[in-house]
């Protein structure tokens, strides 16, 4: 499980728009999320103020503090996680083309990459209602503005790194790059199937022995 | 772990299979029985205590071994019931084993039942280690080996890791066709990846993307980093787009057009972002363009033979375009096929051949621009032609046709030809680097070519010009030579005219009364000014030779002079001057430009193109390159130089003729008309007072001759200039004594001219020192000691205060601003100069107003001898006693014929 602490975004003035095309998606989910357009307009004020406090992002969640006039509240933001096999089917999209690694370190997100995805049944961007979110304001209706200017700025964060988005779903970046790297290399011991298991087990064996041991200090 | 007792007895019972072992612990207290898998680690942790019970010490050693030789992956899958065993032992752990035992041993158990325990042992941990049974029993030895290399295989990963791969990477691009590619006009680019610190390393992308670190040597992350290369490089060339959208990037195909791109901008494009381009050697690269000029059209036999000059009317050059190939020029066809084919790959000689789209254009476009005669001459002489706009210039080199290089040879051998006959008609001799200097300008000037003739003062630049005139005539040249020079000079040029060639016609073109009017041919003086004002009266005339003397006046090519006399079309013209330029290259370009125009392009393009590099001093080939190209058309000879010293006599005696100027005019006829009267009414009886009237006449009209100023002494800040020819010719000659850095001596009889001199002379900034009658003598030797330093050129001299003891040999000129009648006195002045130990020829100027008095009295001497020698002995007292009618002739101002 890795956890990456984004930084506390700064004032910014003017209207702060999603560009790119996905931060965009991203926004218009937020908007279905959101029940009220009173709400969405106090939570792009908020987001814009500067008085949101770092936002931690996991796999499935995001968590971040907000300060308002009345006080500080910390909103828990989820949404789905992909499972395994989704997992696998996205680092193979991403392996499909040369390009599209690169472009993801670039900061762009391919839209043949997210289209092909779900091709493959994964869906990289979150409709409205799977953005949950819960905040310790007693607001009646989730979202909350609080939640929703977290929302808005992760639509920034989204912006400049794609990764984020990836992350929020279950694949972090390393490990989507070392998947990828892993991909190429023929499984070492091929020519006889059968044995793969227990050459498995006998490693795993040998490999807890030699942990043993060090700790042993041998 | 002080639950399970170590320092009791413990013994191991081994079970079937042997991952059901026990170990059971004792001591007073109580027993502990543990499964192999739970006594592990109080047997490992229990090692290293001092208090164990032997029993448990050989227990814990065995466990020990056990677990290392799992680490090694030494078990192996068991026969029978699925189970783990410990493999087969090489020597070294046998000897482990036996080594346990022997230490291990104690009392009741032998060394053989304690390698029994640890063989037990082993077997034991071997099978309790593995969190699974083997899956297939192991059925012959057969299938063991394979196992344990396998096993050991993958374990060389965990615990060797290797020596760093390298991650970061560079790509480049590798071009590959085979024959029948080649004929459908494509190729292949091959994505290579290489190590960044060591371009040795590289293999080919596809390797990268499905080999195993053995087989391409590089790190996790070189995928990756390649990726990223590869996208940084579609931005530079969007063709390769195509390879991002594969899965493993390996090779793209490129089409004509495609292949066109790469050459055209994608190479270079590529290059920028650190990617190279790799080409085969089959395929070839070396073509390359070069500009040839040459005529527009090839003469014909007959043509070529009616020329006499290099250019006629209307010719026309042109740079061309030619292509060669491994530095070897190709034909007219292959150049057309060169242009006609659609791909840039072309079979050339046998030889597939790359062509880049820019040698393509210029197959197509042979002709790259026309040239006018001048610029012609200057590539050909230079070697190089500027090519591009004015914003961005391009030196090409350039390479000469046929026709061109024959020209060249011809403007280059121009001095050395064979001497020409000296012209029949001319009445003297010519010496012989004057006779090389006509010889050069007769080739030049047969060629429709200008020069510029700059010998130092005094090596007969007039009397080449004149022969020339008249060499012209004898091949047939007509029309009129018309001369430019400073008002000074034209009594020289009229001298030496009807010196050297009596039969010319020769007309002053000067003054309100001037005028063209039936001129045929002969010679036609005007001054610069008068040119300035009259130069399209002149322009209409059909000049043969148009002559710019002392053409430094028109240095500026910004001064209307400078613009008038461009105005003025002629065959040929030809500058003479003294004075050398060649310190100030816009100086120059502004005579060079009136000889030859268009030969060294527009003023700020010869800025551009010459003068700033070589006054920068930055390119020495620039300097040469323009010493080639002027070098033709520039002929300079020095008194110095060592053909030319011997042949000069060491002193050279030269009249100057001038002429009044109005104001002068005035003032001598109205001074003579009174003192006359006054003469005239003067007693016969009273000879004192007669005597004194002449002697102030004499004086007075020496006075006016000098200058206005001086007559009436002025003195203060009043205007010198442009009132006395003698004044202004004395600047001229000053100005070409000094550019060549000599020294000369200024002889006048008055003080008080010689004053007026000094002041004019200060405001020119001339440095100059005076010595007359009064300067103490200690003063004099400073004086002499300045002027032979070189630190004062100009000296001015009192003619009485000469005395014995100056030695003045640093002069190479003397002027004699005023005559003194006794020649004797002359001579000793211009001797103080001429003297043992002058190494150069030594010049005399005297200055002789036409028509006055200084001209008559000098003839006068001549015709009676005896009031010469009467003159001699009593000075000039001896002229008062003439008769009124004798002083009348003497004194009257007669106009210059």
């Amino acid at each position: 499980m890795t956890t990456v602490v984004h930084p506390r975004a700064p004032v910014r003035r003017g209207a702060a728009r999603a560009t790119r095309w996905w931060a965009k998606a991203w926004v218009r989910a937020v908007e279905e999320a959101s029940y009220s357009s009173a709400d969405l307009g106090a939570a792009r004020a908020i987001s814009r103020s500067g008085r949101i406090g770092q936002i931690s992002v996991e796999p499935g969640r995001y968590v971040a503090a907000v300060e308002d006039q009345h006080g500080l509240w910390a909103v828990l933001g989820t949404l789905p996680v992909l499972d395994p096999r989704a997992v696998d089917a996205l680092v193979e999209t991403v392996a499909a083309e040369t390009g599209r690694v690169a472009a993801l370190l670039a900061g762009d997100l391919p839209h043949a990459l997210v289209e092909h995805a779900e091709e493959a049944g994964v869906e990289l961007l979150p409709y409205g209602t799977e953005l949950g979110s819960t905040c310790t304001c007693q607001a009646w209706a989730d979202p909350c503005p609080h939640a929703l200017a977290v929302m808005y700025q992760l639509a920034w964060l989204l912006e400049d790194d794609p990764f984020v988005l990836l992350h929020l779903r279950g694949l972090a970046r390393e490990e989507l790059l070392a998947r990828l790297h892993d991909r190429g290399e023929p499984a070492a011991g091929a020519e006889h199937p059968g044995d793969d298991p227990d050459i498995d087990v006998a490693v795993d064996a040998a490999l807890r022995a030699a942990a043993l041991l060090a700790e042993l200090g041998q | 772990m002080s639950f399970v007792p170590v320092t009791g007895t413990a013994s191991f019972r081994a079970g079937q299979p042997p991952r059901e072992g026990v170990v059971e612990f004792t001591d007073e207290r109580r027993t502990v029985a543990l499964p192999i898998r739970a006594a592990l680690p109080v047997l490992t942790k229990a090692h290293s205590r001092d208090d164990l019970h032997p029993s448990v010490g050989l227990l814990s050693g065995a466990a020990l071994l056990g677990l290392r030789l799992v680490a090694a992956g030494r078990i192996e899958p068991a026969g029978g019931e699925p189970s783990w065993r410990m493999g087969p032992l090489d020597a070294d752990d046998e000897d482990r084993v036996l080594r346990l035992a022997a230490a291990r041993a104690y009392d009741e158990v032998t060394v053989d039942a304690a390698e029994d325990v640890v063989r037990a042992m082993l077997d034991a941990v071997a099978d309790a280690m593995p969190r699974a049974a083997p899956t297939t029993p192991r059925a012959a030895p057969v299938a063991r080996p394979a196992f344990e290399r396998t096993l050991r295989q993958r374990l060389s990963r965990y615990t060797a890791p290797g020596p760093e791969l390298p991650q970061l990477v560079r790509i480049s691009l590798r071009v590959e066709a085979d024959e029948e590619e080649l004929v459908a006009g494509a190729v292949r680019l091959v994505l290579q990846v290489h190590d960044e610190q060591n371009p040795l390393h590289l293999c080919d992308a596809v390797v990268l993307w499905t080999g195993t670190p053995a087989e391409h040597g590089f790190g996790e992350r070189a995928r990756t980093h390649a990726a990223i290369a590869l996208r940084g490089a579609a931005e530079a060339w969007p063709v390769l787009d195509r390879l991002l959208e594969l899965r493993v990037p390996d090779e793209i195909t490129l089409d004509g057009d495609e292949l066109e791109s790469l050459l055209e901008d994608g190479v270079a494009a590529l290059a920028g972002r650190g990617v190279d381009v790799l080409w085969p050697r089959s395929l070839g690269r070396d073509l390359t363009a070069t500009t040839v000029l040459d005529r527009s059209r090839p003469m014909s036999q007959r043509e070529a033979q009616l020329r006499t000059g290099i250019f006629g009317e209307g010719e026309l050059f042109s740079f061309r375009w030619q292509l060669a190939v491994h530095g070897d020029p190709l034909t007219e066809e292959e150049m057309e096929q060169l242009a006609g084919s659609a791909a840039p790959l072309l079979r050339l000689r046998g030889n597939w051949t790359v062509v880049d789209p820019a040698i393509a254009r210029k197959a197509r476009k042979r002709v790259v621009r026309t040239a006018t005669a001048s610029e012609a001459i200057a590539a050909a002489l230079t070697g190089v032609v500027q090519l591009g706009t004015a914003e961005e210039p391009v030196e090409e080199q350039v390479q000469l046709g046929a026709s061109l290089l024959q020209v060249r040879e011809r403007l280059l051998n121009a001095a050395h030809q064979p001497p020409v006959d000296v012209p029949a008609a001319l009445q003297g001799t010519l010496r012989d680097y004057q006779r090389q200097g006509l010889t050069w300008l007769a080739e030049l000037t047969s060629h429709g070519l200008g020069a510029c003739l700059a010998d130092d003062m005094g090596l007969g630049k007039t009397i080449t010009l004149i022969a020339l005139h008249l060499h012209r005539v004898e091949q047939g040249h007509q029309g009129p030579v018309l001369v430019v020079c400073p008002a000074s000079l034209l009594g020289n040029w009229e001298q030496e005219l009807a010196r050297f060639a009596p039969g010319v016609d020769v007309r002053r073109f000067h003054g309100g009364s001037r005028s063209l009017e039936g001129l045929t041919d002969g010679f036609v003086l005007t001054t610069y000014g008068t040119m300035r004002v009259s130069h399209e009266e002149l322009a209409e005339v059909g000049w043969d030779l148009v002559v710019a003397d002392e053409a430094q006046h028109v240095k500026n090519a910004r001064s209307s002079t400078a613009k008038a006399l461009r105005k003025i079309p002629s065959t040929v013209r030809v500058a003479l001057t003294g004075t050398p330029m060649e310190n100030n290259l816009t100086e120059l370009w502004s005579i060079l430009d009136w000889v030859i125009p268009g030969l060294l392009g527009s003023r700020q393009a010869f800025r551009r193109v010459w003068a700033s590099p070589i006054e920068a001093g930055v390119h020495e080939a620039k300097t040469r390159q323009f010493a080639d190209l002027i070098g033709p058309f520039l002929l300079r000879r020095k008194k110095s130089d060592p053909g030319i010293a011997p042949e000069l006599p060491a002193k050279t005696e030269t009249d100057h003729p001038l002429h009044l100027s109005r104001e002068q005019v005035v003032l001598y006829e109205s001074f003579v008309r009174d003192t006359m009267a006054r003469i005239a009414r003067a007693q016969p009886d009273d000879p004192v007072t007669r005597r004194g009237l002449v002697l102030a006449l004499l004086t007075g009209l020496k006075q006016i001759c000098n200058h206005p100023a001086h007559f009436l002494k002025e003195s203060g800040a009043v205007r010198l200039t442009g009132r006395s020819q003698k004044l202004d010719l004395v600047d001229e000659l000053l100005g070409t004594v000094l550019a060549e850095d000599g020294a000369a001596l200024v002889f006048t009889q008055y003080v008080a001219m010689a004053r007026l001199l000094e002041a004019h002379l200060d405001k020119a900034g001339i440095p100059h020192q005076f010595l007359h009658g009064g300067t103490p003598v200690r003063d004099r030797e400073a004086m002499v000691a300045r002027f032979q330093d070189g630190q004062a050129p100009v000296f001015l001299l009192s003619l009485k205060a000469g005395g014995t003891g100056l030695n003045l040999t640093r002069a190479d000129h003397v002027i004699h601003f005023d005559r003194w009648w006794n020649p004797a006195v002359e001579e000793q002045a211009t001797d103080r100069a001429y003297r043992i130990g002058q190494t150069r020829p030594v010049q005399v100027h005297r200055l002789i107003t036409q028509g006055t008095i200084e001209e008559r009295v000098g003839q006068l001497l001549e015709r009676k001898r005896a009031l010469a020698d009467a003159v001699l002995g009593g000075g000039e007292a001896a002229l008062t006693e003439l008769s009124d009618d004798e002083l009348r002739d003497l004194v009257t101002l007669r106009s210059p014929e």
